[in-house]
């Protein structure tokens, strides 16, 4: 007898309420703070602009740490070659060490970095070669979800580069939401005719990320926009013309291997499957005593360098930065001026109520003076 | 098995036997249909009780009412016979009840009423219940099972005969042999347990639900015992050898709450140490992610297992990595057991029958890995009706179907499962929402009957997985097994299975978000295996197995290649690894006493490791760098480059202190010869396995453990003490920045370690009651040490470290309580201490930002884990003529809302840095399941 028939089970799930996973906090562990006091060194032997390197300590571990480096001082720094060839650097503060002028380095030697510190302890780099950095084709720019990214496209006819490191300083004007003519003297709670324009501005930064990039396992030496900064929509450094000055190095392997360790130990964390981070080693040493770490990878050769403008007319339309800038009345009425013009308030002009009583409009002083946040002197470039 | 009624002189001794209990009843097959029982009582009088039954049927009943009313029932039936019902009803009382031909039904009590002759005393027909009042063993609890009422329970008294039959007084020994099955379903049970106590005896089935026994010729008794199935008992004569099957009742109904059991005294008679199976529907017990039962996720409750954190099923047992362990899948080694990037286990919970962890003592047939076997059977196939499901989750959807084939002779299970979970990263963080991921598995499961001593049974198993992770990266692995089993029967006694099998894992990454670097970077892992594996029942006292085998492998280590035209990729392929893995062991079960037993086995097992490959040599003295290269040698094709190999000794030990305590010892060794590549904490989609090569040494490790067992209330709760030492030598370590991706010579990226762990485990548990599950802690540690400088860099001073995985303290408890038959409430609460990670120790500014400075590794520790579960289960209710039988579950995942660390870093981001904790179930998450049966 077969007995046959068809059972079905049909499971129904669903999730009654919305999942919150929340899964970023900030966190402050209590960690041991241990006794750090490593070298750091950083810095590029350069054959195309003045050498330029800095020396500092490592310092105890605070989450948030806003503290200032602990320079190095008082060393002597000198750049070697294999040919006993030796460029001294001067001391220029804040544990800066440079070259006053481009050195006339022969790129077919090998260079060090030899250090005595003030305590007179030794250190000496491993000989590098000397690299000739390909030039920069472009630094071009694509939207991106609303942002802008800016890229570096570069490539080396001889296929011998392969390994880019980049550096970038970006400057932007911008300008103030009001043209302010009028301007309040707190000495003498006035308002007076404004001296100085604060109505045009330019700020500058600089890059904060270790930039790599690499062709190895490309057939040819080409770099096809690698991404350098990532601009957020609406934001002030492309409301009117954008500048990056580009700084483009070439790394050997190992150079560049040692960076992209130390960018994936503090930049690249917090993944699901995150290599663990770890000790990373250099090419200095110490000579006093081999067992001391320093921080630091030295490479040479000649940089090469590029400046690009964007201006916010070759953006699509609608670039326009988000301020919220009110505008008030302030009546000339001592009390008022006082009130307003030292709490947060800047004049724009000489202005009329509704009622006819007179006064000066007003607003946030953020949208008023543009010196709040930049410089109101045209850098030396600027077109 | 043969037929006891076959002749008139057996039915007499029957008759004999029973003589006082003689009654008389109509033949169950001639009986109406009204006079099945159906209905569900709770805690009625007999009074009522009887008055329903007559309404029913045409029984009539006799009793003095003041009697009985104290009597309260509780029971559940469906078309049920009236023995059968009163049976239960009357068990461990010493109520006795009669029926006579006219359906009169007399209830007495400490007597029986014998009213006249049986039926079928004098006539030849047919009669397969023999008598009706009877002694049952207790059945626990009350009575929710409608299925056994649906079978013959008078099979516990029938006399079986066996053997080929004689008239004078048998003597000698004789073999016993067979399958111990489901009645319900015909799936076999294996690690059922057969005994008896004088002489006393104790066999357990293997993984087809065989077994084999030894016995003196003449009557005996004879017990079977296995978790989630009815205690049974048959009497059988035995004449000479032959073979005897053996049905069990379930005692659980599927779909309804279940019983979390273990085999009652088996932790204690059983030689088998930190060995703990579970079964599918004790798993399906515990509160689950999104409602999805899970098999890993099941085992890491249990002592000495763990994981590093919820995005990960990567399973650390004892100290070892997660790639120490064995998981075979029906016999199919399995690489990547996860779906969606490890929360969720690649196994279709609605197609596993159960899995058993093999933690210290680990069976000589079993090679290749360190830590443990995780064996994961799937069912064989209801063997008597076609029968399917169908399931919709809130991240899956699966169909399962189930049957025979060719009646008798061959039965098949499959089934498949896909996602559609692409709407849980709406709901993830923003860093995820751009992500999409899809899985699906399909597992078939064809057992063939070909004739009473072959049998084959055929194993196949997919699983695909494909995701993003908000990019233009896409990621996608496989996992393809393939296997058929021959098991031929010799004899009672001797038995062997020839098994061969495929198994394949890939995985492939490709990158596409800037067409110039535009690549596909795949892996593929190709193994072929052939084994051969004999179980020979000598006696009693010794149960020997051996066999031998060979596995080949095939790794493709990586090819990385353009994708699109515009790419400038080079192709570049890393040279494929061939290596043969070969094993042959033997292994005996001895039982010595009936307090001592020991097994023991040797396992030797031999690696070679094959052409076309060039290696590297290294200048000796100094640390293994690519500078250091000396030499690369060209072995051709099938030369053997590399051999390595040794013995594995497996042993283990158990006496029996008294009847419910025991000791147990057991002593391993074990090789690996292959090695996962990962420097994340977790295994990701990434992984690499490396085959040992001459500057890759195998994996050994050795292990002491030695526990004490003790039952309590009639073994009702089970409590166990283990601990255990083991040495791991050769485990890899990486140095700092290391490159596992597309290296050449990935030995300059590695180092060698020795590993040590230890660990105590405790374990309560509570298998049969209104209350049960288990409550388990373990302190354990596990450590590595690397102070050779020659290997390139020396961690942590050359101290011993703690391991990724490392997490002293461990406890979990997973709970059940039935309120009533309809409602249960399941609770888990699991603690673990934070897992180590390597914290910086400074800062320093670098580049235009603070950086950190990372010294010795795993120095600190993230916040201690602590996750609180329920659910709760609802059945409907237990009326038997509706259309549909459904229960809810609904349940918290994390239900107090902890913030679990996954793991702590540290960001350099704007110019400071910043610590932050990522949690991955960071709130509660609640669900509910519905399910329908019709």
């Amino acid at each position: 007898m077969i007995q046959k028939y068809f059972s079905r089970k049909i499971m129904i799930c669903w999730l009654c309420a919305l999942m919150l996973i929340n899964c970023k906090i900030p966190f402050d562990p209590s960690l041991k703070s241990s006794d750090t006091n490593t070298l750091v060194v950083e810095g590029y032997i350069d054959g195309a602009t003045p050498v330029n390197f800095k020396l500092s300590r490592s310092r105890v571990l605070s989450v948030g740490d806003t503290a200032a480096s602990r320079n190095e001082l008082n060393a002597l720094v000198t750049i070697e070659d294999d040919h006993q060839n030796t460029y001294p650097l001067t001391e220029a503060g804040n544990g800066t060490y440079i070259s006053t002028d481009i050195l006339n380095l022969d790129a077919a030697y090998q260079y060090r970095l030899h250090i005595v510190t003030s305590t007179g302890r030794e250190y000496l780099s491993d000989l590098v070669p000397f690299r000739q950095a390909p030039p920069i084709d472009t630094t071009g720019w694509k939207l991106k979800d609303g942002g802008l990214q800016v890229f570096v496209n570069t490539h080396d006819p001889n296929n011998t580069t392969k390994y880019y490191r980049w550096e970038y300083s970006e400057t932007w004007e911008f300008h103030s939401w009001y043209n302010s003519v009028s301007e309040y003297i707190s000495a003498t709670n006035s308002v007076v005719t404004r001296a100085v324009p604060v109505h045009i501005c330019w700020q500058s930064d600089h890059s904060t990320n270790i930039l790599l990039g690499s062709s190895a396992k490309l057939a040819n030496d080409v770099i096809n926009e690698m991404p350098l900064t990532f601009i957020e929509p609406h934001d002030r450094k492309l409301s009117v013309l954008y500048s990056i000055w580009l700084k483009q190095y070439a790394l050997d392997i190992n150079g560049y291997n040692y960076l992209t360790a130390m960018k994936n130990n503090t930049e690249q964390v917090g993944s699901i499957f995150d290599p663990q981070p770890n000790e990373t080693v250099g090419n200095i040493h110490c000579v006093t005593d081999p067992s001391e770490s320093v921080v630091g990878y030295i490479s040479a050769g000649n940089s090469v360098e590029k400046r690009t403008f964007i201006s916010n007319s070759s953006l699509p339309p609608g670039w326009i930065p988000f301020q919220d800038c009110p505008q008030i009345f302030v009546p000339d009425i001592p009390d008022s001026l006082q009130y307003y013009f030292s709490g947060g308030y800047d004049p724009i002009a000489r202005s009329q109520s509704s009622a006819g009583q007179l006064g000066y409009s007003a607003s946030y002083s953020g949208c008023v003076d543009c010196t709040l946040g930049g410089t109101n002197i045209k850098p030396a470039f600027w077109p | 098995m043969t037929n006891p009624f076959s002749d008139i002189k057996m039915r007499i001794c029957i008759l004999v036997s029973f003589i006082l209990l003689f009654t008389a009843k109509n033949v169950l097959a001639q009986e109406s249909a009204d006079n099945l029982v159906t209905g569900y009582f709770q805690g009625v009088t007999f009074n009522e009780f009887v008055q329903k039954i007559e309404k029913q049927t045409a029984y009539h009943f006799y009793y003095d009412p003041a009697q009985l009313d104290s009597v309260l029932i509780t029971i559940s039936v469906s078309k049920a016979h009236l023995p059968s019902v009163l049976d239960k009803v009357f068990s461990n009382t010493d109520w006795h009840y009669t029926i006579n031909k006219e359906n009169q039904v007399f209830v007495t009590r400490g007597f029986t009423l014998a009213t006249e002759l049986p039926y079928g005393f004098f006539n030849g027909k047919k009669d397969t219940a023999g008598i009706v009042t009877k002694k049952d063993q207790s059945i626990p609890g009350y009575i929710n099972n409608t299925k056994r009422a649906g079978q013959e329970i008078s099979v516990e008294n029938k006399l079986y005969e066996i053997g080929i039959k004689r008239n004078d007084v048998p003597k000698g020994n004789v073999n016993v042999a067979g399958y111990i099955r489901d009645a319900q379903t015909g799936e076999s049970i294996s690690g059922a347990f057969i005994y008896q106590d004088h002489p006393q005896v104790q066999v357990t089935t293997d993984q087809f639900g065989y077994y084999s026994l030894v016995l003196p010729a003449g009557r005996h008794t004879i017990s079977i015992m296995s978790p989630g199935m009815f205690d049974a008992k048959r009497q059988v004569m035995l004449y000479s050898d032959g073979k005897f099957d053996i049905a069990l009742d379930e005692k659980v109904v599927r779909l309804k709450e279940v019983i979390v059991e273990t085999g009652k005294e088996k932790n204690v008679r059983s030689t088998n140490m930190g060995m703990d199976k579970i079964s599918i529907v004790a798993m399906k017990q515990v509160p689950a992610i999104m409602g999805e039962v899970d098999v890993l996720r099941t085992i890491l409750t249990l002592p000495g297992v763990k994981s590093v954190g919820e995005a990960s099923t990567g399973l650390n047992v004892r100290g070892g990595a997660t790639d120490q362990n064995l998981i075979l899948f029906n016999g199919a080694n399995i690489y990547n057991p996860s779906h969606l990037f490890g929360f969720f286990s690649a196994f279709d919970p609605d197609l596993i029958k159960d899995v058993t962890l093999y933690k210290s003592a680990i069976p000589a047939n079993y090679g290749g890995r360190i830590s443990s076997v995780l064996d994961i059977t799937s069912l064989d196939g209801n063997d008597k009706k076609i029968s399917g499901s169908a399931g919709i989750g809130p991240l899956t959807g699966k169909v399962t179907l189930e049957g025979p084939l060719i009646k008798d002779k061959t039965t098949f299970v499959a089934g498949v499962r896909t996602t559609y979970s692409d709407w849980l990263f709406k709901v993830l963080p923003k860093e995820y929402n751009k992500s999409s991921a899809s899985f699906q598995d399909a597992t078939i499961h064809i057992s063939h009957k070909l004739n009473n001593k072959n049998n084959l049974y055929l194993n196949g198993y997919l699983s695909g997985d494909k995701f993003n992770l908000n990019s233009d990266t896409s990621y996608a692995y496989h996992n393809k097994n393939a296997n058929i089993k021959w098991k031929h029967n010799f004899n009672n006694r001797f038995y062997g299975v020839l098994t061969a099998g495929m198994d394949h894992y890939d995985y492939n990454v490709a990158g596409t978000d800037n067409p110039v670097n535009a690549y596909k970077l795949s892996y593929t892992i190709n193994q072929y295996k052939m084994n051969v594996d004999f179980s020979y029942f000598l006696n009693n006292k010794h149960k020997i197995a051996f066999g031998l085998g060979s596995l080949y492998y095939n790794i493709h280590s990586g090819s990385y290649n353009p994708l699109g035209k515009q790419s400038l990729v080079i192709p570049d392929t890393i040279e494929a690894e061939q290596a043969i893995e070969s094993a042959a062991y033997i292994s005996d079960q001895y039982t010595i006493t009936a307090k001592l037993s020991i097994e023991g086995g040797i396992r030797y097992s031999l690696y070679n490791y094959l052409g076309p490959k060039h290696i590297f040599t290294y200048a000796p003295g100094l640390p293994r760098q690519e500078s250091n290269n000396t030499d690369t040698d060209f072995y051709p094709s099938g030369k053997i480059i590399k051999t390595y190999g040794g013995p594995e000794y497996r042993a283990s030990a158990r006496y029996t202190l008294s009847e419910n305590t025991s000791v147990k010892a057991s002593y391993n060794t074990l090789r690996q010869y292959i090695h996962m590549l990962s420097n994340t904490a977790t295994i990701s989609p990434t992984d690499i396995w490396k085959l040992s090569d001459p500057n890759i040494k195998p994996l050994s490790g050795s292990q002491v453990s030695l526990g004490l067992y003790k039952n309590f209330k009639s073994n009702t709760i089970e409590t166990s003490v283990e601990v255990y030492y083991k040495w791991i030598k050769n485990y890899l370590d990486y140095k700092s920045g290391a490159v596992l991706i597309m290296n050449h010579h990935i030995e300059t990226d590695v180092f060698t370690t020795r590993g040590k762990s230890y660990g105590v485990e405790f374990l309560l548990k509570k298998a049969t009651g209104k209350l049960n599950g288990w409550l388990s802690y373990t302190f354990s540690r596990s450590l590595i040490r690397q102070n050779d400088p020659l290997a390139g860099e020396v961690i942590n001073g050359g101290n011993y470290y703690p391991n990724n995985f490392d997490q002293p303290h461990n406890a979990s408890m997973i709970g059940n309580y039935r309120i009533t038959h309809r409602y249960s409430v399941s609770l888990n609460i699991t603690y673990s201490t934070g897992r180590p990670i390597t914290v910086p120790t400074g800062i320093f500014d670098y580049s235009g930002s603070p950086r950190l400075l990372y010294s010795d590794r795993n120095e600190y520790r993230i916040p201690d884990y602590f996750r609180t579960d329920f659910s709760v289960n609802m059945d409907g209710d237990h009326k038997v003529k509706q259309l549909t039988h459904n229960s809810w579950t609904f349940g918290v995942y994390n239900w107090l809302g902890r913030k679990n660390a996954y793991s702590v870093y540290f960001i350099s981001q704007n110019g400071t840095i910043q610590g932050y904790k990522l949690s991955i179930f960071g709130s509660a998450i609640p669900f509910i399941t519905y399910n329908i049966r019709f």
